[in-house]
């Protein structure tokens, strides 16, 4: 049966003595944005690069809508469209001209450029002079520019890598938005290394650590499995006075002072409600509740754990 | 049925002319002022000083042509050369080559198209250097022999072939545009020192980079101009193989990143 988006399967990727993957497989078979996460040098360029058929896997395949990828099936890249993280652009040609030769170097004739052109500048929200030379344009534009010329080919897949970095929160913000609204039809799959980037945006996250796929899993699951069953109290009362008080009560457990809050383990969830409602009367509670990690601790037991 | 050359390659065409059409005015305009000079300085240079005069008693409009095409095989080549360096060495310089390696063109496409292109922009230039020379030739010092000047820049146009080919070859190995440029010019200047060391007659046949400056000088049989221009070609044919396959075995096409 023809499977329409993405499989790897079993992806081994050496260069000389550093294996950069190692037997990753996984696959992605519906529209939606996907986010690949891993520290520095875990491999995440090289798996984009070898989904792109950039690169030649040592071992393993990768397959998108069931037809190989491999260096020599010219038409394969049709089906993508690949951002890298710092590609350049064509400096002394116009952002016109750029986007034109580049949906040119994808096959389409002059008729279907100068619509898809168009087209494309309108959907990504390019308001910039298309007459500007892109030598002149600042990195959100630059950035909106390649965003633009990896959809003029309409590719069924979109692979970026770590396009969000580096930007403002503006550019990143209308970057952001074009990418939810590409990934209502085509599948986005992209790196960063920066938890707070994909996580509300990705249905699916993949975590590298060492070339190695750790984590493939939705963002809800993995925050399930990250909360450890601890709460935290914040108070503006001494917080050693709040922590022996604590340690008094018999279904609370591992109090700790963390920063300015306090973090407990309890037995009995239910008698809490009661023992904070009590301890108001003592103490100036300011915040009571589940101890749900940050992002950033998130990311740092994801890769620490596994 | 598919066009030739297909629109992927024809876009690419038209970016490498985008990128070089400001340099085909200059490098016509300074090429026209070598030709000029060549002659120019042929008709001065005895004049101001009596040794030279005595080494160049009479100047006739052959040792113009045989100036011309000895600068030329030095001088507009290593032009060429660096032309070269930037075709895939700039690409890659500049982070553009993963633009190209992620559309559907084949790298003998690529390469053709690079090579051709900077072959083509000095081929016109030498041209119009040629055409320059050989007009001041003939108002300053006399009428020269058309056949073998066209005969000669027909060579040479074999020999620029197999010298641009070298120079994309080297691009495709070099990390930097500048190491790419520099490569270039030595070997290139190092293959011309070599070719004119090689004074012996009985070496000349066999000297085919310095063919085209030999058959103003020298008679050869015309078997001998097929094969020099036959091993030029097979030289120019080789490099642009190794270069082809060197640009196909690029495994990290950016810079160095796990």
């Amino acid at each position: 049966m023809k499977i329409h988006g993405i499989k790897v399967t079993g992806l081994t990727k050496d260069f000389k003595d550093v294996r950069a993957l190692n037997n990753v497989s996984f696959s992605i078979e519906k529209p939606g944005l996907y986010g690949l996460i891993g520290p520095n040098a875990a491999g995440k360029t090289t798996l984009l690069k070898c989904i792109s058929s950039l690169l030649v896997p040592t071992e393993g395949d990768v397959f998108i809508n069931s037809t190989e990828v491999n260096t020599r099936n010219l038409a394969i890249r049709s089906k993508i469209g690949f951002l890298p993280e710092d590609s350049g652009l064509y400096d002394k040609l116009t952002a016109r001209d750029f986007l034109h030769i580049m949906a040119g170097m994808h096959g389409l004739s002059r008729e279907q450029r100068k619509k898809r052109v168009n087209e494309v500048v309108e959907f990504v929200g390019i308001d910039f002079s298309p007459n500007k030379i892109v030598k002149y344009l600042s990195t959100g534009q630059r950035r909106l520019l390649l965003f633009a010329s990896v959809l003029l080919h309409n590719p069924e897949i979109l692979i970026l890598d770590e396009s969000l970095s580096g930007l403002d929160p503006i550019n990143r913000e209308q970057l952001t938005k074009i990418m939810r609204k590409t990934a209502e039809e085509k599948i986005v799959l992209f790196s960063s290394h920066i938890l707070s980037d994909i996580w509300s945006l990705c249905e699916r996250i993949f975590v590298l650590k060492e070339g190695m796929l750790i984590v493939d899993n939705q963002p809800d699951s993995i925050l399930s499995r990250m909360t450890d069953d601890s709460f935290f109290i914040s108070t503006k009362s001494s917080l050693d006075k709040v922590k022996i008080h604590l340690e008094k009560q018999d279904f609370i457990t591992n109090v700790k002072i963390k920063g300015d809050t306090i973090i407990f383990h309890t037995k009995e969830s239910e008698l809490l409600n009661t023992l904070i409602a009590k301890m108001m009367e003592d103490f100036e509670i300011s915040s009571f509740g589940p101890n749900i990690p940050d992002l950033d601790q998130i990311f740092t037991r994801l890769v620490n754990v596994s | 049925m598919r066009s030739f050359p297909s629109i992927p390659t024809r876009a690419l065409i038209l970016k490498e002319w985008k990128y070089i059409k400001g340099k085909i005015i200059p490098l016509s305009i300074g090429l026209a002022l070598f030709g000029f000079l060549t002659v120019g300085l042929l008709k001065v240079l005895p004049n101001l000083a009596e040794y030279l005069e005595g080494l160049m008693p009479e100047v006739t409009p052959e040792m113009s042509i045989e100036s011309f095409v000895n600068s030329a095989i030095s001088v507009i080549s290593i032009i060429a050369v660096i032309l070269c360096a930037d075709a895939v060495a700039g690409e890659r310089e500049h982070n553009t080559l993963v633009l190209i390696q992620t559309k559907p063109i084949s790298p003998f496409s690529v390469i053709l198209t690079k090579l051709i292109a900077r072959y083509l922009l000095v081929l016109v230039g030498t041209i119009i250097s040629a055409i320059v020379l050989y007009f001041s030739t003939w108002g300053l010092i006399g009428y020269p022999d058309i056949v073998s000047f066209i005969l000669a820049i027909f060579v040479y146009a074999i020999t620029l072939f197999a010298f641009t080919s070298i120079g994309i070859f080297i691009s495709t190995i070099a990390r930097s545009q500048i190491s790419a440029g520099a490569m270039s010019a030595g070997i290139v200047f190092l293959i011309t020192i070599v070719s004119s060391l090689l004074m012996f007659e009985e070496f000349q046949p066999y000297n085919v980079f310095m063919l085209a400056f030999n058959l103003v000088s020298m008679d050869f049989q015309a078997s001998t101009i097929v094969i020099g221009c036959a091993a030029l070609l097979l030289v120019g044919i080789i490099f642009s193989g190794l270069s082809i396959l060197k640009y196909y075995s690029e495994k990290e096409p950016t810079r160095k990143k796990i």
